[in-house]
C-alpha cells in the first residue's frame, strides 16, 4: 500500500482528516469579506494573493449547530471543481501517513457527519474521520431532503 | 486569411494528435460506439472547415469517410475490419495532406479515389490485399509523406507571423502571477510611503512600475481578444457556402468590439460555423422561392454580439422560412427522442430546441455543406462544456435566431464600486446611466408600501436601496442618498441608492463559487487595488429578483427623451406652489422654464408693473402681494410660452406633481384653468392662456438689450467681454436701432454734442480718471459696479421707452 499523507484538522472538537492530496496550503487567513445573502456556512471571500478564495466554515457546512468551537488563524485551502476554498476549522494540527483504508463503523457518524465522511481512518495520530470534499462542500442543504426522509 | 489557415492546420493536428488513441482503440474494438462518434466528429470538423478553405480533395475524402461512419452509427453497416481501414486510412492522408499544405506545397495528385473506392467498396478491396495496407504504418508515414525529408525547412520558411499554442494553464499562471505582483507593488509602495522619500530608491520604483503596468497590459492582451477576430472570417464563408448552395445571402456584423476570452473564441468558433452553414443550408431560401414569396432575393443574416453583465450573447438571425415545429416534432417522433403524446403535451418553443438534441437532422437531402444531425447537439455540447448555452426561437416564413450564451470565465470589464452596510460592491459600468445625488426630498423619494419611487428626468423609477436588497441594513435610506441609475438591456431602468461611489476603473473579474453563485446576486469577484476581495453585483438578475423587468416596464419605463412629446399628453404635470395669497396652485410644468431665486431689492416697481432683471433679461413680474415684502430674496417661477416669458413670484415652490385627478372648471375666476385634487386637497391651476395674454410682453422686450462701443483696441479686449457678460448684445453703430445703448468716452461724447451729430438715446459716458469731474455723469472706466448699474437703468429705461411706443 503506498503511504497516504493527511492532514489532521480539528473540526467541532473532532478529529477530522483531509487527504494531503486535496490541500494545495494552509495560510493565514487575513481579512475576510463576507458576502450578504449567502448561505450561513460561508463565510466570506478572501484573498490569497490575487485569487480569491471561498471562506467555508467547516462546522456550519457539516450543519451542526451554533457552537462555542474555537476557530484557528489558518485556513487550509482546498480546490474544487476548478474553484479555491479557504476552510475554517477549530484547528490545524498535523500531517501524518494513514495506517489503513477507510471503514464505518457500526452505527454511523450521526446524520450531519455521515454526510460529510468518507469513513474512519487509522492514523499515527490515532482515528480520525475521513471527509469527503465535496459532500462538505455542497453544503448541509445539499443533504437536507434525504435527512429528513431519513428521520 | 493566413493566421485563420495556420488555425486550420493547428486545430486540426491537434485533433489528429488527439484522435491517434481513439484511432488505435477503435481499430482493437470497431464495435466501441464512443470512439466511433469521436472519429466522426473529427471528420465532420476537418469537412466542415475544407469547405471554407476550398481544399477539394481533403473536403472529399472526409465526406467519404463520413458518410461511412454515419451508416455504422446509423446501423446500416457493421464496422468491419475493412471499414477500420479504409477510415484510418483516410486519416493518414488527411494528416499528411495537412503537412503539405502547411508547406505550402502541391500534393501529389491521385490517390484518393482509391482510398474512397475501398470504403464503398465494403469489404472486398482492402481484405484481398493484406500485404499493402492502404494506411502505412506511422514510421513509414514520416519517412514517405510528400515533403517529409524537406518539412523542417518548410516550416523555417513560413515567418511571417510566428505563433505559438500554449496550454491555457501556463496562460493562467502567468497572468496570476502579475496580478501578484501588482499586489506586491501597491505594497511595497504604501511602505515606501511610510518611509518618506527616498530618491535613490523611488527612481527604480517608478520604473518598475511602468514595466509592471506595461507586462499586465499585453498579459491581458495575450488572454482577451476582440471577437472581430472571429467575425473577420464569416463574411468569406458565408460567401462560399451560399455560391455553392445557389443561394444569395448578405450578412451583417455587429459589435466585433466585444471582448472575449481567447479559450471562448476558439470554443465558440465551430458552434458558430455550424449554425452558419445550417441557416445557409436549411434556413435561407433559393432566390426564387423568395422572390414568389415576396421577399428580397438576397437573404439576409445577421449576426451580433453584445456583453452584458457576466455573460457574452450572440445573436445569428436570418430571415429565411423558419423551422417547421410539425417537421420537428414528427422526426423527434419518429427518431424515438419523445412520444406522441408528449409531443401533443409540447409547447412550439420546446418542440423547436429539439433540433439540439443529439441524433436529429430535418434535413432530407444530405448535402455537402451541412447536416447529419451532428452539427446541432455538437453545438450544443460544446457551449455546455464551457457553462453556456444555446436556444432557438422561429416564425415560419420570417426567420430563425439562434442566441448563444457565454459566460465570462474571466472579464475584464469596467465597473464602478460603491459602498452599502459597510461593505464595498462593484457595478458593471455598461449598465450605469447616470449618478445622482441629492436629498431625499429633492429626489422625491417616496415608499409606496414595499418599493420605493424616485423621481429622474420626471419619470417615476423604482428604486432598490442596496443595503436592503443585501439584508445588511433594513428600514429608512439615507439621507443623502446616492443614487446609481441603471438601464437594463431590457431597457428598464431602475435607481439602486448606495452609501457612497468610490471609483470607476478596470475590474478583473472571475468566478465565484457555486454556492455563493446561487444567491443570484453576484456576478463574481474582483480584488481592489489593495488586493481587497469585492463582489460584483449581477445587476440583471438583481432586478428580475425585484420584478423590475419586463411586466412592470410600462410603468416603469415611461417616455425616453425623444417621445417627450407624447409624455406631455399622455401625463400632465404641474409645479404645485403656494402663492403670495396663501392659495395653493399648480402651473403646468411644460410652462415652467426655471425656478429662480431673486433679491427683493432687485425688484424694480418704478413702472406700472413690476419686474426684475434676470441674465440681463428684463422680465415682467406677477403674483406680488400689495404689501411690501418681508423676506429679503422671494422664489420666481420663471414661465415661458416659447416667445414670452413672465415671472411668477411664489411664497413657496412644493414639489412637481401628476395631474391625475379630473379638472373641474371654475368659470368665476378667469385666471384659473381648473380646480383640481392633490394629495386630496384643492388645488387652483392657474391658466396659462389667460396668463400670458395679460401679462406676457412683446418678444422684443425681452430680447437682449443691444449696446454700442466706442472704437479701439480697450473697449474690444476689455469693455466687450464685461458687457456681453452682463447679458448686452454688442452691435455694430451703423446697425444699432433707437432701442441701443451708446457707450461712448466722454471726449467723443463732447466732440459729437459740440457739433450736433446723433447721438443714441441712452448714452453712458465713460472717463479716463478715477475722480469725477464736477457736473459731469460720467463713469470711470474702471468702475464695474457702476457701469453695471448704469447699463441696467440704461436697459430699463430703453425697455420702458419701447413699452411706451407699444402701447
Amino acid at each position: 500500500m503506498t503511504e497516504k499523507l493527511l492532514i489532521i484538522l480539528q473540526i467541532a472538537g473532532r478529529r477530522c482528516a483531509l487527504s494531503a492530496l486535496d490541500v494545495r496550503s494552509v495560510i493565514e487567513t487575513g481579512a475576510i469579506t463576507p458576502v450578504p445573502r449567502s448561505p450561513i456556512w460561508i463565510a466570506g471571500i478572501t484573498a490569497l494573493r490575487s485569487q480569491a478564495l471561498t471562506v467555508i466554515d467547516c462546522r456550519r457546512a457539516i450543519g451542526l449547530p451554533d457552537g462555542e468551537w474555537p476557530t484557528d488563524h489558518r485556513a487550509a485551502v482546498v480546490t474544487e471543481g476548478g474553484h479555491s476554498y479557504a476552510l475554517l476549522v477549530d484547528g490545524i494540527e498535523d500531517i501524518t501517513i494513514a495506517a489503513g483504508e477507510a471503514g464505518q463503523v457500526p452505527g454511523g457518524f450521526g446524520a450531519e457527519w455521515s454526510r460529510v465522511a468518507l469513513g474512519m481512518i487509522e492514523t499515527m495520530a490515532g482515528p480520525a474521520l475521513l471527509i469527503d470534499l465535496p459532500a462538505l462542500l455542497a453544503g448541509p442543504e445539499a443533504h437536507r431532503p434525504e435527512i429528513e426522509a431519513a428521520a | 486569411m493566413d493566421d485563420l489557415l495556420a488555425e486550420f492546420i493547428a486545430e486540426t493536428r491537434e485533433m489528429l494528435e488527439a484522435t491517434g488513441g481513439e484511432l488505435v482503440a477503435w481499430e482493437a474494438d470497431p464495435a466501441d460506439r464512443a470512439r466511433l462518434d469521436s472519429i466522426f466528429r473529427f471528420v465532420h470538423t476537418v469537412k466542415g472547415n475544407c469547405g471554407f478553405f476550398d481544399f477539394p480533395r481533403l473536403a472529399s475524402l472526409s465526406h467519404a469517410a463520413e458518410d461511412a461512419l454515419a451508416d455504422c452509427r446509423a446501423g446500416r453497416r457493421e464496422a468491419d475490419e475493412a471499414l477500420v481501414t479504409g477510415v484510418l486510412a483516410i486519416i493518414d492522408r488527411i494528416a499528411v495532406m495537412i503537412d503539405a499544405i502547411e508547406a505550402g506545397e502541391e500534393f501529389p495528385e491521385g490517390g484518393d479515389d482509391a482510398l474512397i473506392a475501398a470504403l464503398e467498396g465494403g469489404a472486398e478491396a482492402p481484405a484481398d490485399s493484406p500485404e499493402t495496407p492502404l494506411h502505412a504504418p506511422a514510421a513509414a508515414q514520416l519517412g514517405a509523406g510528400p515533403g517529409g525529408g524537406e518539412e523542417q525547412t518548410a516550416s523555417f520558411r513560413r515567418s511571417d507571423q510566428r505563433t505559438i499554442r500554449l496550454p491555457v494553464e501556463l496562460l493562467d499562471r502567468v497572468m496570476s502571477g502579475v496580478s501578484d505582483m501588482v499586489l506586491a507593488r501597491n505594497d511595497l509602495a504604501h511602505r515606501l510611503r511610510q518611509a518618506g522619500n527616498q530618491p535613490t530608491i523611488d527612481g527604480p520604483f517608478e520604473r518598475l512600475t511602468t514595466i509592471l503596468s506595461d507586462v499586465r497590459d499585453a498579459i491581458t492582451r495575450m488572454r482577451m481578444q476582440r471577437i472581430e477576430t472571429l467575425f473577420g472570417a464569416l463574411p468569406r464563408l458565408v460567401r462560399d457556402l451560399s455560391a455553392e448552395l445557389g443561394k444569395q445571402v448578405m450578412v451583417d456584423l455587429d459589435g466585433g468590439d466585444v471582448e472575449l476570452d481567447r479559450e471562448m473564441i476558439e470554443t465558440i468558433r465551430d458552434p458558430l460555423t455550424h449554425i452558419i452553414r445550417n441557416a445557409i443550408d436549411h434556413g435561407i431560401e433559393s432566390p426564387s422561392a423568395r422572390l414568389a414569396q415576396g421577399k428580397r432575393e438576397i437573404g439576409l443574416l445577421a449576426i451580433a454580439a453584445r456583453q452584458s453583465g457576466n455573460t457574452i450573447s450572440i445573436v445569428l438571425a436570418d430571415d429565411g422560412r423558419g423551422l417547421d415545429e410539425e417537421r420537428i416534432a414528427a422526426k423527434a417522433v419518429a427518431t424515438g427522442l419523445v412520444t406522441a403524446a408528449e409531443r401533443a403535451a409540447m409547447p412550439r418553443d420546446k418542440i423547436l430546441n429539439l433540433i439540439f438534441e443529439p441524433g436529429f437532422s430535418t434535413a432530407e437531402i444530405v448535402s455537402n455543406v451541412s447536416g447529419r444531425g451532428v452539427g446541432l447537439d455538437v453545438v450544443r455540447q460544446n457551449l455546455e462544456k464551457v457553462g453556456g448555452s444555446i436556444k432557438v426561437a422561429s416564425i415560419p416564413g420570417e426567420g430563425t435566431t439562434f442566441t448563444l450564451q457565454i459566460p465570462l470565465t474571466l472579464s475584464i470589464i469596467a465597473g464602478l464600486t460603491v459602498d452599502a452596510g459597510g461593505q464595498r460592491f462593484a457595478i458593471p459600468q455598461s449598465y450605469v446611466e447616470e449618478i445622482v445625488q441629492g436629498s431625499a426630498r429633492a429626489l422625491d423619494l417616496t415608499r409606496l408600501g414595499e418599493t420605493a419611487l424616485v423621481t429622474f428626468r420626471g419619470l417615476r423609477v423604482p428604486c432598490l436601496m442596496l443595503g436592503e436588497v443585501l439584508g445588511l441594513t433594513d428600514g429608512e435610506a439615507a439621507k443623502e442618498p446616492t443614487l446609481v441609475m441603471l438601464r437594463l438591456a431590457s431597457g428598464d431602468l431602475f435607481a439602486l441608492a448606495v452609501e457612497g461611489i468610490h471609483n470607476h476603473g478596470d475590474l478583473v473579474v472571475k468566478p465565484l463559487a457555486p454556492a455563493v453563485m446561487r444567491s443570484g446576486l453576484y456576478a463574481g469577484s474582483t480584488l481592489l487595488d489593495d488586493g481587497t476581495p469585492v463582489l460584483l453585483l449581477d445587476v440583471a438578475n438583481i432586478a428580475a429578483q425585484h420584478n423590475l423587468v419586463s411586466d412592470t416596464r410600462t410603468r416603469v419605463l415611461g417616455p425616453l427623451a425623444e417621445d417627450a412629446g407624447a409624455a406631455a399628453e399622455s401625463a400632465q404635470r404641474a409645479m404645485l406652489f403656494t402663492d403670495f395669497a396663501g392659495r395653493r396652485s399648480a402651473v403646468r410644468l411644460e410652462l415652467v422654464q426655471r425656478i429662480e431665486t431673486a433679491p427683493v431689492a432687485a425688484i424694480d416697481r418704478s413702472a406700472a408693473r413690476p419686474r426684475v432683471v434676470i441674465d440681463g433679461l428684463i422680465l415682467p413680474l406677477i403674483g406680488l402681494p400689495e404689501a411690501p415684502l418681508t423676506q429679503s430674496r422671494v422664489r420666481l417661477l420663471r414661465l415661458s410660452d416659447g416667445a414670452c416669458e413672465l415671472l411668477y413670484a411664489v411664497r413657496e415652490v412644493e414639489d412637481a406633481v401628476e395631474l391625475t385627478e379630473a379638472l373641474a372648471p371654475v368659470p368665476e375666476d378667469p385666471l384659473a384653468e381648473a380646480m383640481t385634487l392633490i394629495g386630496g386637497t384643492p388645488v387652483t391651476l392657474i391658466d396659462a392662456h389667460e396668463l400670458f395674454a395679460r401679462h406676457g410682453e412683446a418678444p422684443q422686450a425681452a430680447a437682449r438689450p443691444r449696446c454700442t462701443l466706442p472704437d479701439g483696441e480697450w473697449s474690444r479686449a476689455i469693455l466687450a467681454p464685461l458687457v456681453t457678460a452682463a447679458g448686452y448684445d454688442i452691435v455694430d453703430p451703423a446697425e444699432a436701432g433707437a432701442g441701443a445703448i451708446g457707450i461712448l468716452f466722454e471726449d467723443v461724447y463732447e466732440v459729437a454734442e459740440t457739433l450736433g451729430r446723433p447721438l443714441p438715446p441712452c448714452v453712458i459716458r465713460l472717463r479716463d480718471q478715477p475722480d469725477a469731474p464736477a457736473g459731469a455723469e460720467t463713469i470711470y472706466r474702471y468702475d464695474r459696479e457702476g457701469l453695471l448699474a448704469a447699463l441696467n437703468a440704461a436697459a430699463a429705461a430703453a425697455a420702458r421707452a419701447h413699452a411706451g411706443e407699444a402701447a
